[in-house]
């Protein structure tokens, strides 16, 4: 399922002395299957965005596409997207509402109409996807510490299985070994199911190694797109949108300033920079 | 040095609604927090860091064990508020801290309820929004602030109480790079100026300004020392969940590859210095 957004304006309490507006004529498109990383600074509009996708939200002025599902200003009903589009909010306190963090993974998939045995099942291997320990099952998902939270509620949306993955900042809070579980676990499932996965995310680092396609917003506009290796290397634009370099963008510049001939630009991860700082090395042992 | 807060055999345990009482959170904690320092808490989650912060300030009272507080016993129902005053708390979520409908309200709101006298009060806010850079917007509504400049006033309104020790409980976590340089920046000014700060943080880059870190794992103290020390024991700082700086991470692989990399390597100029020399010698 394709996303394709046209010209999207979203204007908060419109018509009021209130009035907001978060996003201005908005063009993107994200391929089925492609891991998207929207990142921008606060206030740019990608939870506004993001919302959209996931049916929360109507444009005020122009359209989305998800697969065949079109929404519009008017459109009436966008429950249809439900169980396609599953969002794993910025807030994860706002979306957990159970008795026990069990019975809370287990309604999305009971909503689904699962029968009570494979909503357990998901239960169980989403908890172990998200490493919430066993114990916590029982427990009410309030009395848990903010990065278990989190994690309840991560837990909660991969348990429905759904077609597109959104996730807005989903490993603020999580300890650092957590982080990188979770979004490797992300991008297994992604690979299995061919699920699509939107990543709203604040960590530079974050989006050069999983995304492989970047939005950048700045104050309601989508200012630029495209391949991490082109907007990370782009240097002080990113600064003028509130964004800083990954750090190993960051290394390899300091780096380029003396050496010559330089390292490619491109590294992004540690592994990256390992690899090419080896082969640099060998080369030169072996002339 | 002078000890500001001291935790000896401090354990807590939770209520919960049909259980009764939870496993203990934290166990057996022993720590003296000096005057002026900055230290680092660092831990996975569950490790009981916000549990420790909220008995740092008498939110949570200990089940077994006492904290003193710059002389006052939290335990002691009648000190609470001053215990309060001495310690603030800035949290994760800037939205959930704001009460007033104004920058200037905000900042007064802790000080109405302390009875501080008027006059002292617009002092006060004056000075403390001077201090955090938010001068010129005492009229705006905090909803309107960016992420970076609603923690800022979050402590602004801690600052106004004058507080021995401030702690930030992952104050940094939902903000963009812009928002979580300029809280670190706040943090690093009241440390300058003879304020303790307690950090708690999953961020390796964030700890490193710190003078002492402390890891918690399991709701014990597993270790503490200076970042550098930590950062050098690659093995244990995964074994607790955390990660190390990208240039400690990036010599490791390279030591691992059979590169002649230094091991006390921790910064990034270091290892760009000893990159570059190896790989213009040959
Ligand atoms: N419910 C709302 N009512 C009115 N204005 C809103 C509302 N939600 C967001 N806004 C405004 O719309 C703009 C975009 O906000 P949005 O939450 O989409 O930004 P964001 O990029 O997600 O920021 P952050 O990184 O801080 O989460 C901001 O100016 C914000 O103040
Ligand atoms: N309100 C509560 N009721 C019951 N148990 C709680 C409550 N809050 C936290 N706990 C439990 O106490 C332990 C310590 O939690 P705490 O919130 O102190 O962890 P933390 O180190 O701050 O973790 P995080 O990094 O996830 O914020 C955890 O096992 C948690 O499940
Ligand atoms: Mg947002
Ligand atoms: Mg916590």
């Amino acid at each position: 399922m394709d996303i394709v957004i046209q010209k999207l304006t979203h204007v908060y309490m419109e018509g009021t002395p209130f009035e907001q507006r978060a996003l201005t004529g908005v063009d993107l498109r994200i391929p089925s299957g492609s891991f998207a990383a929207i990142i921008g600074a606060t206030g740019s509009g990608k939870s506004t965005l993001i919302q959209h996708i996931a049916g929360l939200l109507k444009p005020s002025r122009g359209w989305l596409r998800i697969g065949n599902i079109e929404i519009g200003p008017d459109t009436r009903d966008s429950s249809r997207l439900r169980g396609k589009v599953g969002v794993v909010f910025q807030y994860p306190e706002h979306q957990l509402f159970e008795e026990t963090v069990a019975k809370d993974i287990a309604f999305g998939p009971l909503n689904l109409g699962l029968s009570a045995l494979e909503a357990n099942r998901r239960v169980e291997r989403a908890m172990e996807w998200v490493g919430l320990p066993r114990e916590l099952a029982s427990r009410s998902p309030f009395h848990l510490s903010g990065g278990q939270m989190r994690r309840a509620a991560v837990a909660g949306v991969l348990a429905m299985e759904p077609d597109i993955l959104v996730l807005d900042e989903p490993t603020a809070g999580l300890d650092p070994v957590g982080r990188r579980q979770l979004l490797d676990r992300i991008a297994w499932l992604r690979r299995k199911r061919a699920m699509t996965v939107i990543l709203v995310s604040h960590s530079m680092e974050e989006a050069a190694r999983y995304a492989d396609r970047l939005y950048i917003l700045h104050r309601g506009r989508k200012v630029m797109e495209g391949l991490p290796a082109d907007l990370f290397t782009m240097g002080d634009r990113l600064a003028k949108w509130g964004l800083e370099e990954p750090e190993a963008v960051r290394l390899v510049r300091c780096l380029n300033e003396r050496l010559n001939p330089p390292l490619p630009e491109s590294l992004l991860t540690v592994e990256d920079l390992e690899e090419a700082i080896v082969a640099r090395w060998e080369e030169g042992k072996s002339p | 040095m002078e000890p500001i807060i001291q935790l000896d055999g401090v354990g807590f345990r939770y209520e919960l609604p049909r259980e009764g009482k939870s496993d203990w959170s934290l166990r057996g904690i022993r720590l003296t927090v000096h005057r002026g320092e900055h230290l680092a808490v660092m831990g996975p989650n569950g490790s009981g860091k916000s549990t420790l912060a909220k008995l740092l300030n008498g939110l949570l009272i200990p089940s077994e064990g006492c904290i003193v507080v710059d002389g006052l016993d939290t335990r002691d129902g009648k000190t609470l508020p001053a215990v309060r005053r001495k310690v603030g708390m800035v949290f994760q979520n800037p939205d959930n801290q704001i009460v007033g409908t104004t920058v200037k309200d905000d900042v007064a709101f802790g000080m109405e309820n302390a009875g501080i006298p008027r006059k002292e009060m617009l002092e006060r806010i004056r000075e403390v929004l001077d201090r955090v850079g938010l001068n010129g917007l005492e009229a705006s509504s905090p909803h309107h602030l960016s992420g970076g400049q609603k923690q800022r006033l979050a402590i602004a309104g801690v600052l106004a109480m004058r507080p021995e020790v401030v702690v930030f409980d992952e104050a940094t976590s939902m903000l963009d790079p812009a928002g979580r340089k300029e809280v670190l920046q706040a943090m690093e000014e009241l440390h300058r100026t003879g304020t303790t700060v307690i950090h708690i943080t999953h961020s390796v880059r964030e700890a490193f300004c710190a003078e002492r870190v402390l890891i918690l794992e399991n709701g014990k103290i597993q270790w503490q020392g200076s970042p550098r020390e930590l950062f050098l024991q690659s093995e244990e700082v995964c074994r607790w969940s955390l990660e190390v700086p990208l240039a400690v991470e990036l010599k490791n692989r390279l030591r691992e590859r059979g590169l002649p990399v230094r091991q006390d390597i921790v910064g990034t100029e270091e290892l760009v210095e000893t990159i570059w020399t190896l790989l213009s010698r040959n």
